[in-house]
């Protein structure tokens, strides 16, 4: 007969037994070899992240006059062609948050505290994550498919062939074109969304003069928010790129996985911004 | 005795999907200048992979791999590394060229990387290559709108833009008409003995096939892969009075020489 498990003798529980619970074997497997894979996942994106880094920086003049067209070519991609999709985003983002946030505060007689509920929603959280889930939907999944492709056909080796190292030709352009690109596109879209959200406030006849609701605006900024918001971009917009690209690129890929690591990028990339997103929270609230 | 330009020595031939696995063992394998090899061998024997070992592209799972340059005389000088890119790969089934640039762009490509310059500096020297590969007309083209004979053509242009030392051939014959394996012969017969001083003709050739027959007039030197193993099969004479049944088999196989 077995002996009995010992108590916990600061709450009176057989330990033990806690341990040796009825959990299903076949969950304790999942869960186990769930995050046995995502630990591996996060530890070789994170040696993609530091290699195209330390080809970035090693090779930015190698063959400028090939990859640099390039870079302009994804800077254009992933910035100046969503500038159509974050005007509407910005004129959305102005009527829903701030025409009726302006004219709420107006109306309890908190006017006063409009251009620190701006800078807060606006300039802190929404405009960068917005503009990088934007940047994720149209150009995010465009790069996957289009690297996983590559991949998939053996033109990543045919450049390795050709003495032309793939890390440069395909992932730093897209790495420096994504970040400048949600960088620029926050900027836009913030913009955007504080004068059309004024517009909305103005024709719901808020009384609310522009004189006073910029000086309010200018009063709640702070260097600081320029630094972290231009940090906080770039980052995204380079998580973005490094996780889309690895996914793409980075692993042997058949043709028919390639809509399955389009899937997984996606996802790992919205995990990572939000994730990217809580740290600068927490800075914000040390500031 | 000159030096090789590439030298395999018991070399093995990992699988691509598991390093662990080794597909061709005991490979000793040595190129030297004017030389046309020629690798037979089965589908799925691992021919592909022994020229990506060869390439640099794939690591050796056992035994050493050593490449050397030709001086300025033309003999090799076996302590002068040279460049990996100055090793030519064509891949089989298409010679995977790069279907998001032009056919003129996938040729100036390797040569404005290694040089430095924009894809439209190199004009005249494109021009020259698809004039020889008979590609000019098709130069603004995507590569994917070509049939699979002109997209490897295409990917035979961009291995001699960088004029290699070695031109390595996956299975360059697979798959194509009859007229398309007449071009390829032609034009690697006058590579291989080139009347035209400007044409980038490599010191050596080296093609995989499964077919012997179109070889036969080409070829320097033949092996074989068989079973997991290299055996060199030795000179056209003695390839053609082989006994062996994979050798018989691709000398006759009435399939394979159809056309």
């Amino acid at each position: 007969m077995p002996a009995a498990p010992p108590l916990n003798r600061e709450k009176g529980l057989p330990w033990q037994a806690v341990l040796q619970s009825p959990l299903p074997r076949s969950y304790t497997n999942f869960v186990g070899q769930w995050m046995l894979r995502w630990i591996d996942a996060s530890h070789k994106m994170l040696a993609f992240a530091l290699i195209s880094l330390g080809v970035l920086t090693t090779k930015f003049k190698t063959a400028s006059a090939v990859v640099h067209p390039l870079i302009f070519e994804q800077i254009a991609r992933a910035g100046l062609g969503m500038l159509p999709m974050i005007s509407f985003l910005a004129a959305a983002l102005g009527f829903v948050v701030i025409g009726q946030t302006v004219a709420l505060l107006t109306q309890v007689g908190a006017q006063d505290l409009i251009g620190t509920v701006m800078v807060t929603v606006v300039v802190r959280e929404l405009g960068p994550l917005i503009a990088a889930m934007v940047v994720l939907l149209r150009v995010g999944t465009a790069t996957v498919i289009e690297l996983g492709m590559t991949r998939a056909l053996g033109e990543v080796e045919a450049l390795e062939a050709l003495g032309i190292d793939p890390i440069h030709y395909l992932v730093v352009p897209r790495v420096l074109g994504m970040a400048i690109g949600v960088l620029t596109l926050s900027s836009y879209l913030i913009l955007g969304a504080v004068f059309s959200g004024y517009l909305f406030a103005f024709l719901q006849d808020v009384p609310l003069t522009p004189g006073e609701y910029f000086r309010q605006l200018a009063l709640a900024l702070t260097w600081q928010d320029f630094a972290l918001l231009a940090l906080k971009t770039m980052a995204f917009g380079g998580i973005l790129a490094v996780v889309t690209c690895f996914h793409g690129l980075a692993q042997p890929l058949l043709l028919a996985e390639v809509s399955t690591a389009t899937t997984r990028a996606l996802v790992t990339s919205l995990i990572a911004c939000v994730a990217l997103d809580a740290l600068f929270i927490v800075v914000y609230l040390l500031m | 005795m000159p030096a090789s330009l590439i030298e395999l020595r018991g070399v093995s031939i990992p699988a691509r999907q598991d390093p662990d696995i080794t597909v061709v063992s005991g490979v000793d394998w040595r190129v030297q200048d004017q030389e046309f090899w020629v690798i037979a061998g089965p589908p799925g024997c691992g021919k592909s992979l022994l020229l990506e070992v060869a390439a640099g592209l794939v690591a050796p799972g056992r035994g050493t791999r050593s490449v050397s340059a030709p001086s300025a005389a033309g003999t090799a000088t076996a302590a002068l590394p040279i460049p990996e890119h100055r090793i030519g790969l064509v891949f089989a089934d298409g010679g995977r060229p790069f279907n998001q640039l032009t056919v003129a762009e996938n040729v100036a490509l390797p040569l404005c990387y290694h040089r430095g310059c924009r894809l439209d500096a190199v004009t005249s020297e494109v021009e020259r290559l698809l004039d020889w590969t008979e590609l000019a007309p098709h130069a603004q083209r995507r590569p994917a709108i070509l049939n699979r004979g002109l997209r490897q053509r295409v990917a035979l242009a961009r291995a001699l833009a960088l004029r290699p030392s070695l031109l390595l051939l996956d299975n360059p014959l697979g798959g194509l008409a009859t007229s398309q394996i007449r071009w390829w012969l032609d034009f690697l017969a006058r590579l291989q003995h080139p009347r035209h001083p400007a044409l980038p003709a490599p010191a050596a050739i080296a093609v995989t096939t499964d077919n012997l027959r179109p070889w036969l007039t080409l070829g320097t030197h033949f092996a074989l892969i068989e079973e997991g193993r290299w055996r060199s099969l030795g000179s056209p004479p003695e390839v053609a009075s082989s006994q062996h049944p994979a050798v018989r088999e691709m000398l006759i196989d009435p399939v394979h020489t159809r056309d």
